[in-house]
């Protein structure tokens, strides 16, 4: 074949013109396949293999310096994982995310497996779906971009735009990242991404998202992602049952400030980053040099590397960025550690502006092993001010500069810095062994700070490659912080929070069913769990069939694996302030004796999300609230798969729980993970259970239970069992909603009380201003080029002399007054909506 | 400013057999076999159908008599253009390369130099200048219209041959971005530059004779989100010679066809929803199944699907299916029943679909049936 001496070609060390390598390092390019002319994606299989995806839809694999392509045609497959267990890749294509398989073992895939698609595409270009990347028990996480063109902005008031939210809505769950725990499970964790380019798993099961700076989002950042929580565009809220598009477009910048959680770390657009890629995490141990444990992301605008530290202050993550190395062929977007110790990435200058300027390379970093650059390492938040350490001992002078700034959280398009300023360092010390610095400054929380060490050399007079560390307090260090190690809790895989975490968002509560429509009777093939089927006597049942509360936890005499569950409960009201919070109405469903559905009173008692009446508790807070108030019998229907363990005991999967409480889906195919503070041991069939809680004044009725049910079968029928109703919401006065139906500017102009509301005579007033300017020759006629718009002309000219008369002139406006009034009720506000649907249409 | 030229200049600028086309007994045999057999390819009017066109910009194997010659010879492997040097003795082969040659008016072997800003600080661009200063890179363009892959970061300095068939009145037309000049033969012909008043420009009308010049266009601009150069030259009758445009690489459709075996194609298609899979069977049957709802949405046969290119636009274009639609398909294959798509696979010429309904497994598989159709069965 004619390309194979290209193929072939031997690794070059890229030699740019505007490099800044650290010493010790060197840029090496790797030769790409043909046909590969935009590379999206990167991996490394566990014996170091690269694998790559392109633009174009191919998987390629390198080895031995011969690339073999492993699959094609896929959709912009934007991120790969390789999981050495199954032998499989994932991939994010644009439409879902595809388990790609092997099955042959002839280096080509033959069988692609969609993981999941249960989220929105509307076909615009800019949905670009990120990932995945996958937690310590294989589950994996991608992000899901905004589209940038569509009919649900957050203009906040703005000129739709660039000048005020243009990133839109399209389809369900843009603009989140979510968690898909198994090929059908679809699980969104937070809300409020624009363009989540970059997706990283720390080694502690944590997950980081890098977003692109635009409209809501003032530069580009990365944030520590907790299951729940909102992080900014408010574009992406209508995806949450608390949440409409009327309600978004209702609300300010100032509610959507109170909701968000900032980035732990900005990053300065020019200096370090202005299109950050996927954060990778150095575990190499030390081969890849000084920085151990430190964050790597590629910039792709800014052809660079640079790194990252977070710390946790006050509980929240926030930390640092320093520019590592520069001079990359193109844009790096996904990086990948490889067994030995290198920093691959997969670059591309395709549709962004790269100052690398190729259009695409593989180049990896590699460290010579014994070379310690010059360079600033990290830097820590003190009480004072911060602690700045270098990887080598400071020479003579260290004299730092200090500046601080914040941004804008507003619709336009990235914010400049704001209040910026130059700050007065004093007290500089150099720790013993030099290598770090303490310096006070005055501190101010949420206030990006650049900490320079201009012209700073080591020992040896040598100079910093990139002498900036950037710093972002979000908060400052509390007088006294929690010690490591006590009352912390542990943290939840993948979720970022701690059990029974108390700041975790709490479910929205939302309207339940009728109570009549949650009364089933059992069916046919139901055991129903009537007095002769529960052990404990102290669990009085009365002539009706109602069970109260015993003393002792109560189970039934048979055990059970799989099945289909349905109960009711009631707590019993009750006013005494000490009985709160988990002490009113706590019980549990004891699934196998030992998996816990909450049971709890969660009408107007607020209590940390975990501990929520649907919870798993300590684990998964229900999807919503959807309880009654306590006197009131509620329902839970329960379909539940028991956890399967392999010969030697171990976990195979782990079980699995859908649950509807009071109609109202709860939990969607959830995984739990393991009994209530305890971890998974092997076992078999084993009874049900319901928890004697302190204070809980509780009874249950109408309790049946049908064993050994196909879940996998009966899951979807089961979630669609209630009809579902769609959230309602208060209607808001026409006042309280902002007019969408005329571009913000003319509203600005027309509406000149401001009162959301524009009459026909605040129309017409502005539509008369605009005669005299148009009026260019001042004869009080506008001529067919002082008019432009020729079908309104034809048809406005009445008297067809040719021109337009003022009385003429009105006449044409007062005729578009009523077309943009659709509700015809004689005034423009925000109920009136262009009938037309979503263009686009998701799935 | 007129170039009336002579023979013996030509000659003497262009010894490499980029020579004017002479009317003559070889441009009529050219004719006639690129009339017999060619033209089935190529076009009647060389302008592509099968094969590309040998009139427009892009030479993917090259412009110079040589290569055109090598083409002739030995061919393209993997596409239908064959090698002819066992068909027609060489003076034939000859004539046809000169045939080719004499349709491709415009830049030819464009090469594209980029220096550094520095030293022409305040200084006019001219080649004398530029000649004392070593440039950052040197790329031989297979295109024949300049591009920038640098996004603009250095000054342009592009090098070509301008072949000319029609007498007459030319003129450069660039638009104002930066500073740009160019020459003619070492003459300049065009000078304009955005921070200086008009008047101080250059846009001379000129004369030319058919045959061969040397342009030399000398630009540099402010680095942008893109390249911003733009320019044509054109003649008195209004035909016109774009002087820039796009990357071949990466901007050439590519076109997905039927192969020994099934493929299941996944592209974005204006009006197919995002997820359709594309099942292109090997008798070039496309059948374009929803797999959210189970339904074949429509099929083509002598289909092929044309990849938009990668570079265009930020992905912003649809792909595009080319071939026959098939009229009265049967769309609804797998009921109403709601529906979790769980796999594909392409076994031999046949896609297998997996979707789960009801919790129950069904495959639907789609095959081709005879040359024109394909056969739906439910598993």
């Amino acid at each position: 074949m004619k390309t194979l001496p290209t193929l072939l070609c031997s690794l070059c060390i890229a030699v740019s013109l505007h490099a800044q390598i650290p010493a010790g390092y060197k840029l090496v390019t790797v030769p790409l396949p043909r046909g590969a002319v935009t590379i999206l994606g990167l991996c490394q299989k566990p014996d170091g293999t690269p694998a790559i995806t392109t633009w174009e839809g191919e998987v390629w694999e390198y080895k031995s310096g011969q690339w073999s392509r492993f699959a094609e045609n896929l959709m912009e497959p934007n991120g790969i994982y390789y999981d050495a267990n199954e032998k499989a890749y994932y991939v994010a294509q644009k439409p879902e995310l595809t388990r790609l398989v092997d099955s042959n073992g002839d280096g080509k895939c033959d069988r692609y497996e969609c993981v999941t698609d249960a989220f929105g595409i509307s076909s615009e270009y800019h949905e670009y779906h990120f990932g995945p990347v996958v937690d310590s028990l294989g589950r994996k996480y991608a992000s899901l971009n905004l589209a940038s063109r569509g009919d649900f902005t957050v203009p906040d008031g703005k000129p739709k735009g660039i000048g005020g939210g243009n990133m839109a809505y399209n389809a369900p769950w843009r603009g989140w990242v979510y968690r898909s725990d198994r090929p059908g499970h679809f699980h969104p964790l937070a809300s409020g991404f624009r363009s989540p380019c970059g997706i990283g798993m720390s080694p502690q099961d944590e997950l980081f998202i890098t977003d692109n700076q635009g409209d809501w989002v003032a530069d580009c950042c990365m944030y520590h992602i907790r299951e729940g929580n909102f992080y900014g565009h408010p574009a992406s809220l209508p995806g949450r049952v608390d949440f409409s598009e009327e309600k978004v477009s209702s609300l300010t910048a100032a509610d959507f400030a109170k909701l968000r959680t900032l980035p732990a770390v900005w990053f300065p657009r020019e200096a370090i980053a202005n299109t950050p890629g996927s954060p990778v995490w150095d575990t190499t141990e030390g081969k890849f040099g000084a920085f151990a444990g430190q964050i790597f992301i590629g910039d792709q605008r800014q052809s660079n590397h640079f790194r990252c530290g977070v710390e946790k202050v006050d509980g929240d993550y926030q930390g640092w960025c320093v520019d590592f190395l520069r001079g990359t062929e193109s844009g790096p977007v996904k990086m990948s550690f490889d067994p030995q110790g290198r920093l691959w990435s997969a670059q591309v200058g395709r549709g962004w502006f790269s100052v690398g300027g190729e259009r695409t390379a593989l180049q990896y970093v590699e460290w010579d092993g014994k070379t310690v650059p010059f360079a600033i390492h990290s830097a820590t938040l003190t009480k004072t001010g911060f602690q700045v350490t270098f990887t080598q001992p400071l020479g003579k002078d260290v004299a730092p500069l200090a500046k601080s700034w914040h941004y804008h959280y507003y619709s336009t398009y990235g914010s400049p810095p704001v209040d910026e300023k130059e700050l007065t360092v004093s007290n500089v010390k150099v720790s013993l062994d030099r290598k770090s610095a303490t310096f006070d400054l005055p501190l101010t929380a949420g206030k990006i700070y650049a900490l320079q060490f201009p012209a700073q050399t080591d020992a040896q007079g040598d100079k910093l490659d990139f002498d900036t560390i950037y710093y972002t307090a979000n908060k400052l260090r509390p007088p006294r912080e929690p010690r490591p190690g006590r009352n912390i809790g542990w943290t939840l895989v993948g979720s970022g929070w701690n059990r029974n975490d108390k700041r975790r968002p709490l479910p929205p509560t939302v309207e339940p069913l009728l109570t009549k429509d949650c009364e089933l009777p059992p069916p046919e093939q139901a055991t129903v769990l009537d007095a002769a089927q529960w052990t404990n006597q102290d669990w009085k049942f009365d002539a009706q069939g109602v069970m109260s509360r015993g003393k002792g936890y109560n189970q039934t005499k048979e055990a059970y694996g799989n099945a289909r569950i349905h109960l009711e409960f009631r707590f019993k009201p009750n006013d005494e302030p000490a009985w709160q919070g988990q002490l009113y109405g706590n019980s549990g469903i004891f699934l196998m004796s030992g998996y816990e559905l909450q049971v709890l009173n969660s009408y107007q008692n607020p209590t940390f999300a975990d501990g929520y009446c649907g919870a798993v508790y300590g684990q998964q807070p229900p999807l919503a609230n959807p309880s009654r108030k306590p006197g009131q019998w509620q329902s839970y229907d329960i379909l539940m798969k028991a956890p399967a363990f392999g010969k030697d005991g171990s976990l195979e999967e782990p079980l699995r729980l859908s649950v509807i409480h009071n109609g109202i889906p709860v939990q969607k195919d959830t995984w739990v993970y393991g009994e209530v503070g305890k971890p998974y041991k092997p076992h078999g069939k084993r009874p049900l259970a319901l928890q004697d809680h302190k204070g809980s004044e509780v009874s249950f009725r109408n309790l049946w239970i049908v064993p050994d049910i196909d879940y996998d079968k009966a899951l979807p029928s089961f979630l669609g069992s209630f009809a579902q109703p769609q959230p309602q919401f208060a209607k808001l006065p026409p006042e309280a909603q902002r007019i969408t139906i005329l571009p913000p500017g003319m509203i600005n102009n027309m509406d000149t009380d401001q009162d959301r509301v524009i009459t026909p005579e605040e129309f017409l007033a502005y539509r008369s201003r605009q005669f005299d300017p148009a009026d260019k020759n001042k004869d009080g006629f506008l001529d067919k080029n002082e008019f432009p718009n020729q079908g309104a002309f034809r048809g406005g000219d009445k008297d067809k002399d040719g021109k337009l008369s003022r009385e003429e002139h009105l006449a044409i406006f007062l005729g578009q007054f009523k077309n943009v009034d659709i509700d015809g009720d004689g005034k423009i506000t925000g109920l009136d909506k262009r009938k037309a649907g979503k263009k686009g249409l998701p799935r | 400013m007129s170039f009336l030229r002579t023979k013996a200049h030509v000659l003497a600028l262009f010894p490499l057999g980029l020579l004017p086309i002479a009317k003559g007994a070889g441009t009529d045999r050219a004719l006639a076999i690129y009339n017999q057999l060619c033209f089935n390819c190529h076009g009647l009017h060389f302008d592509g159908g099968i094969g590309p066109s040998l009139k427009d910009n892009y030479w993917r194997h090259g412009d110079s008599p040589e290569n055109i010659l090598k083409v002739i010879n030995k061919g393209i492997p993997g596409t239908e253009m064959i090698g002819y040097e066992a068909v027609f003795p060489e003076e034939d082969r000859l004539a046809l390369r000169d045939l080719v040659l004499s349709q491709h008016e415009g830049l030819r072997g464009v090469v594209r130099y980029v220096y550094p800003r520095e030293p022409f600080q305040g200084k006019r661009l001219t080649p004398e200048l530029m000649d004392k200063v070593k440039p950052l890179s040197e790329t031989r363009l297979p295109e024949n219209v300049y591009y920038f892959d640098r996004n603009g970061d250095g000054i342009l300095r592009g090098k070509s041959k301008l072949f000319i068939t029609d007498p007459g009145q030319y003129q450069f037309s660039i638009r104002t971005i930066g500073r740009t000049s160019i020459y003619l033969d070492g003459k300049e012909v065009h000078y304009s530059d955005e921070a200086t008043p008009k008047d101080t420009h250059v846009n001379t009308k000129f004369d030319l004779t058919p045959g061969n010049y040397d342009l030399e266009i000398l630009h540099e601009e402010k680095t942008t989100h893109s390249y911003r150069f733009s320019g044509v030259l054109q003649n008195e009758n209004g035909k016109k010679w774009p002087l820039n445009g796009r990357s071949l690489e990466g901007n050439v459709p590519k076109v997905i066809a039927a192969g020994p075996e099934a493929k299941v194609i996944r592209k974005w298609i204006a009006g197919l929803p995002p997820r359709t899979l594309l099942c292109l069977l090997p008798n070039k049957v496309l059948v374009a199944y929803n797999p959210v709802d189970g339904k074949i949405l429509a099929a083509w046969h002598s289909a092929s699907v044309n990849q938009t290119p990668s570079l265009a636009d930020r992905s912003a274009k649809p792909s595009e299916i080319r071939g026959e639609p098939i009229q009265d398909i049967e769309g609804d294959v797998l009921g109403k029943e709601p529906l979790r798509f769980l796999r594909y696979e392409m076994r031999l010429d046949t896609v297998h679909l997996v979707s789960l309904a009801n919790g129950l497994e069904k495959t639907v598989l789609i095959a081709p049936d005879g040359e024109r159709s394909f056969k739906v069965t439910l598993r």
